[in-house]
């Protein structure tokens, strides 16, 4: 996906999920590794408020391989 | 782009968006026999309603006796006597039909022991006229309009509505005054399509993005005010802006109201706590915006915090850490992430910050939009939504009253829709080249522009111009000057630059035709601002401390030309009701 496709995906609805997406994506998503580009998408593709959660309501993410990209984002800013 | 290459539809009706809005009309047409196509920038789910959590006001009268006359006067005097009484009316009568539906629908209301609709208390809405406290607010969980997107978005795919998801919409296409239908592109592919239908509804949300700090997720530009605009038509009261006063300094995300209920309190910069000045009973715990207008006083009188000592600090290093886990989960949170503080240990930054626009394009209760003061109605388009302005918030909107707008108005604009589609013959009439050449153009040369300022630097620019110079409290000179520099700003788009010349998903195009409409709107609040020389509601001015009901007991209606010049018209507020089943709430001070 290209990176403006993905900017536009980081539209969640919500201003802090909006926030933290976007400005991860704009700053990292072109050097992210294939397989990590593909886990991102799935990532941010999730209901908005499952991202909510774990970025700011300490929940754990539901897939493991989450893991990484939500450390990313929470200590990115 | 020649216009054989436009791809063209036709519909009965189009709403364009997909909120709670646009979707609650599209499922009323869509169990018509009439078509409807529903065109959303973002997929609905994605669309701002999502983020509301609070709830849905109607007096079901689930947690003790409640009577929509209650809920009606809480909202006039909410108001502060600027909405419309016979839209309100409309409102508050058909909120226990609208919450049931919904129930009906499928939302996931949360329950009492019963098995009823369970009902919180929320700010301004009281019983037997201001006496006791109402519990009125109807939610599904702290997620009320995540469940409304979700369950709306379901009936209108099992009505077979033909959803145009991720098509941005350019402009109104009007033949012969009438609207006719929109011109709209494909993010995706890139193709540029011309949807014809008789019926246009706009519910393209709230314009919170004209403001540096502002709630709004980053959808909220107020795409359809621009084009009411741009098409030479009115925006009504645009100076009416809800702030909520503490939004985190430079990213706007809530700190709600429950921070200074377990005991959080504000300071400024020398350290004082400033709330007993201007409230000494209620203190930190006044009302939005008594807190609000305190902050900025601050900052006015040079005891602003920071750098550029614009903002106040929140305190709740004083509460035990256990209680702000507990009591406020996902603050500390938040602040990290966004403040860059640890709230158990130290202050957290915090500036006025908006929350809801009441003003917008105009219409009756039937939801058609409305050209003129004397209420003239433009055929063929009709608005539901916050970026509508049927007047049922006037010049301050009560909590939980916006998501009964959506699905109260989303829902008569189906009716009217659908009463009007039955009178009209189904021939569709034929638009002129040069109609969709004049929209193309424009188009075109945002595309192709390459001036001498990014997007993105403008709108930063529009943005710090609207917080400085149109904030919670207002003067003459502070207006004036925000209208010098903002009508510059304005200007200036035409030397926007455009470094991606692409149609396929080309987010600096998107952007900087959102940046257009948000530069009309926010010359649109500035002139209207500065105009209405009175306070009442969340107009609040420094030099016209008082309502005035005798000039000013009217809507502002204001349009712009090309130049970012404006003209005034005014309508008169609905006083009288729709039916006599409930008497005018008479005119008086709104105290709380
Ligand atoms: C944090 C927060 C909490 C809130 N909580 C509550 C609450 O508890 N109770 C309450 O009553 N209210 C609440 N509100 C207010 C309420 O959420 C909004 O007023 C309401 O959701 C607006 O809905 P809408 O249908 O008008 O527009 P939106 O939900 O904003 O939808 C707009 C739609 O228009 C589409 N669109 C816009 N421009 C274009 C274009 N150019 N082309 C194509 N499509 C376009 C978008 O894709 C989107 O689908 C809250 C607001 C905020 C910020």
């Amino acid at each position: 996906m290209r990176l403006s496709e993905v900017i536009w995906k980081c539209r969640k609805g919500i201003r802090e999920v909006d926030i933290l997406l976007s400005r991860y994506t704009e700053k990292f998503y072109p050097g992210l590794s294939e397989e990590d580009k593909k886990n991102y998408i799935e990532f941010i593709d999730q209901d908005t408020y499952d991202i909510l959660d774990v970025l700011v309501n300490d929940k754990k993410p539901t897939n493991k391989k989450f893991l990484k990209i939500v450390e990313a984002l929470k200590s990115f800013n | 782009m020649e216009n054989s290459k436009i791809i063209k539809h036709t519909h009965d009706a189009i709403v364009i968006g997909a909120g709670g809005s646009g979707l609650r009309a599209t499922m009323g047409i869509s169990q018509s026999k009439h078509s409807v196509a529903c065109i959303s920038k973002v997929f609905p789910t994605r669309s701002h309603t999502v983020a509301a959590q609070g709830g849905i006001s109607g007096a079901l009268g689930n947690m003790g006796e409640d009577d929509w006359r209650w809920h009606m006067y809480d909202t006039v005097k909410g108001s502060d006597w600027l909405g419309d009484q016979d839209s309100i009316e409309y409102m508050c009568k058909n909120a226990v039909e609208s919450i049931i539906e919904l129930e009906h629908f499928g939302v996931p209301f949360s329950r009492t022991e019963e098995g009823k609709i369970y009902q919180r208390p929320f700010g301004g809405m009281t019983t037997e006229y201001g006496k006791g406290i109402a519990q009125r607010t109807c939610a599904a969980a702290d997620r009320t309009g995540h469940a409304i997107l979700h369950t709306l978005y379901t009936q209108a795919l099992k009505n077979n509505v033909d959803f145009y998801i991720e098509y941005f919409v350019i402009d109104l296409v009007f033949e012969e005054g009438k609207c006719i239908g929109v011109l709209a592109w494909c993010l995706d592919d890139g193709t540029i399509h011309l949807f014809q239908s008789h019926i246009v509804i706009l519910a393209t949300g709230g314009h919170g993005r004209t403001y540096q700090s502002s709630t709004s997720a980053h959808t909220c530009t107020g795409d359809g005010n621009g084009m009411i605009l741009r098409a030479g038509l009115p925006l009504m009261d645009m100076e009416f802006i809800q702030f909520h006063p503490t939004g985190i300094y430079g990213a706007g995300c809530l700190i709600t109201e429950g921070a200074r209920g377990e005991g959080g309190y504000l300071t400024n910069s020398e350290g004082e706590r400033f709330m007993p000045k201007y409230a000494p009973n209620a203190k930190d715990l006044a009302s939005r915006d008594v807190v609000s207008r305190a902050i900025q006083m601050e900052v006015n009188a040079g005891r602003g915090v920071g750098e550029d000592k614009d903002h106040a600090l929140l305190h709740l290093e004083h509460l035990d850490a256990s209680i702000i886990h507990e009591k406020l989960p996902g603050i500390t949170e938040t602040a990290k992430i966004f403040a860059g503080v640890d709230a158990t240990t130290d202050p957290i930054p915090v500036i006025p910050t908006v929350h809801y626009n009441m003003g917008g394009t105009p219409t009756n209760h039937y939801t058609e939009v409305i050209a003129t003061g004397d209420g003239k109605t433009v055929e063929g388009l009709m608005a539901v939504g916050e970026g509508a302005c049927v007047s049922v918030h006037g010049a301050n909107r009560l909590g939980s009253n916006s998501l009964l707008d959506l699905i109260v108005f989303g829902k008569s604009a189906a009716e009217t829709a659908c009463s009007l589609l039955d009178k009209k013959t189904k021939n569709h009439i034929d638009i002129k080249s040069s109609t969709i050449s004049d929209i193309m153009d424009n188009f075109e040369s945002t595309r192709n522009s390459s001036g001498d300022i990014g997007t993105a630097e403008l709108r930063d620019k529009m943005q710090k111009t609207m917080q400085r110079y149109a904030p919670v409290y207002r003067d003459d000179e502070t207006l004036k000057k925000g209208i010098d520099i903002m009508h510059g700003l304005f200007k200036d788009f035409k030397n926007v630059s455009v470094s991606d010349k692409s149609l396929i998903w080309n987010t600096d195009l998107v952007e900087t035709l959102e940046l257009n409409n948000l530069l009309y709107q926010a010359l649109a609040t500035l002139y209207s601002a500065e105009n209405r020389e009175e306070s009442r509601g969340s107009h609040a001015r420094d030099d016209y401390p008082d309502r005035d009901d005798k000039e000013w007991l009217k809507h502002t209606m204001v349009s712009i030309d090309n130049d970012g010049g404006k003209k005034f018209d005014y309508k008169p507020v609905k006083l009288d009701t729709l039916t006599d089943e409930v008497e005018t709430v008479k005119l008086k001070a709104r105290t709380y």
